[in-house]
């Protein structure tokens, strides 16, 4: 059980060592020259993990418990290898050859998989789509960027400059960048860090109660949306850019006498104050824009 | 003729910063270059850290450890205590003071990485001088300041020796990628140099030191990313 490398894992594969003999591979067979198609049988919530140095992922959720991988090659120089070891499925693109050129080490995955499958998904440049998939799920990239769709789970992104946007995401999320931009679109997500350094960040999403939401940049601009009937607490700092504010703000009821020493600040409560803003900026300008 | 791989060697390396060396590890040591300039990093960070410390005797924030730990761990320069035996609370918080090189025990026997190694180990204690203020007690910008260029000089020697290290054997990685990287390695040298200067402007200003710990962190990160494409691509 090598393969089982997180914790959180190893009560599965225990499990799923057991099912390893009854497990059946369904189907191997080329749909076409460069085209590759398998399926796995899984049980509840199986591992994908996915290491593809170039190409589109697209990940969708279904209702079967199988995993079905298409695998478009960009040359016959490249592998797909797909396998399953228990409940988890490993998909690596890798060169045959010595000899191959870095356009050619590409291909492009479709996979469908249950939607409580937990992913891992490893893609240096090409994009990353992912739609319906509840489960937790890591993705790693250098340039791709990366779209989630309806997810939940414990989502932890992290790029170089690749981009990153989820539409109604829910459960908790994690996004790193040093160039990316990101976007959070309609999000309902309890835990919200995100990390960029030049990139910009727009969250336009709810604010839930008890939520914790940290929007933190270099020099990009920080768009947070509120809606009259929002309940946060607000902590916004820019050192050396603006602060643009259209809420209209309770003073703390205890200030800290140090935290506006520096830069522009913005300290308060809207409502209730049932979620936590945190929003920091060294010099990019932080907008709290009311919604239309 | 070494009996000792470079495994074993990092597996002894707490005993070797300690002062106890295997006459294996002595000649492991002389023979391989890479372990003997990651002992050495590590000796000199850890005697920049005493000095350092000396001045006020901060106890390292719970958080800041937690933090690099956790970042070590996922770059995989260092296992994941958490599933051994030994109790992890006693790494999570060093005492450097009392055991210079004591809280190096177990961290580094899975080493893939020797130079990006040092880099994050170095970023480690640089912020632990940093942003541990000491607790109860009131120190002046030239104290602050003080504290920051004792952090930032092995710092910066560290991150750009793994610079030099890593960029000398990504010659075959991917063009697209190799572009991406420089080009964000450039945004986070200026972002460092920036925060630098700000931190020297205002030395006890701590979101400004905050950023450039983020800073520094990204950039031991990346060069830790372009490592790993760097062996893949050879």
């Amino acid at each position: 059980m090598s393969s089982c490398r997180s914790r959180s894992l190893l009560s599965r594969c225990k499990f799923a060592g057991l099912m390893v003999p009854s497990l059946l591979l369904l189907s191997a067979a080329p749909a076409s020259a460069d085209r590759i198609v398998q399926r796995f049988r899984v049980t509840t919530r199986p591992v994908i993990t996915i290491h593809n140095p170039n190409g589109k992922v697209t990940v969708k959720a279904w209702t079967k418990s199988e995993v079905m991988v298409v695998a478009d090659r960009a040359s016959s120089q490249v592998a797909v290898d797909a396998e399953q070891t228990g409940n988890r499925v490993d998909i690596v693109t890798r060169p045959v050859s010595d000899a191959v050129s870095p356009a050619q080490m590409r291909a492009d995955y479709e996979i469908d998989v249950p939607e409580d499958a937990e992913l891992q998904i490893h893609d240096d440049s090409g994009a990353v789509s992912v739609n319906s998939v509840l489960g937790d799920m890591n993705v790693d990239t250098i340039a791709a960027g990366v779209d989630l769709e309806d997810a939940a789970g414990y989502l932890t992104v992290k790029t170089v400059n690749g981009s990153f946007q989820c539409m109604r995401c829910a459960g908790r999320l994690e996004v790193s960048s040093i160039s990316g931009n990101f976007k959070f679109i309609d999000t309902r997500s309890y835990h919200v860090n995100a990390h960029t350094s030049t990139g910009n960040i727009l969250f336009d999403g709810e604010f839930l109660p008890n939520g914790i939401y940290r929007l933190r940049n270099y020099s990009g601009n920080i768009e947070v949306r509120f809606s009259p009937g929002d309940s946060f607490d607000l902590s916004a700092t820019s050192l050396k850019g603006a602060v643009h504010n259209e809420a209209k703000l309770d003073p703390p009821p205890h200030p800290d006498p140090l935290a506006s020493r520096y830069g522009n600040s913005l300290f308060g409560s809207f409502n209730a104050g049932r979620a936590k803003v945190d929003l920091t900026s060294f010099n990019g300008t932080i907008d709290i824009v009311k919604r239309n | 003729m070494s009996t000792m791989d470079c495994s074993q060697f990092a597996e002894q390396l707490d005993e070797w910063l300690s002062g106890e060396r295997s006459a294996a590890a002595r000649v492991h040591a002389r023979e391989c270059h890479e372990c003997r300039g990651l002992a050495e990093d590590f000796l000199a960070i850890a005697k920049t850290a005493r000095d350092a410390w000396a001045i006020e005797e901060p106890e390292p924030s719970p958080r800041l450890w937690t933090s690099l730990r956790a970042q070590m761990q996922e770059e995989g320069l260092i296992r994941d205590s958490s599933r051994q035996a030994a109790p992890a609370r006693a790494r999570v918080q060093p005492q450097i003071q009392s055991k210079p090189a004591g809280w190096f025990a177990g961290w580094f026997p899975s080493i893939v990485r020797p130079a990006v190694a040092g880099a994050y180990l170095a970023v480690l204690i640089a912020l632990s001088i940093l942003f541990v203020g000491p607790s109860g007690k009131q120190i002046d910008d030239s104290q602050w300041l003080e504290r920051t260029q004792v952090s930032i000089k092995p710092l910066t020697a560290e991150l750009n020796s793994a610079e030099r290290s890593v960029l000398s054997n990504v010659s075959t990685v991917n063009p697209i990628l190799s572009t991406s990287l420089h080009q964000n390695l450039a945004i986070v040298d200026k972002d460092i140099s920036e925060c630098e200067k700000s931190v020297r402007e205002q030395p006890e200003n701590e979101l400004a030191r905050d950023f450039l710990y983020q800073a520094y962190e990204q950039k031991a990160d990346l060069l830790a990313e372009i490592s790993d494409r760097g062996v893949d691509n050879q």
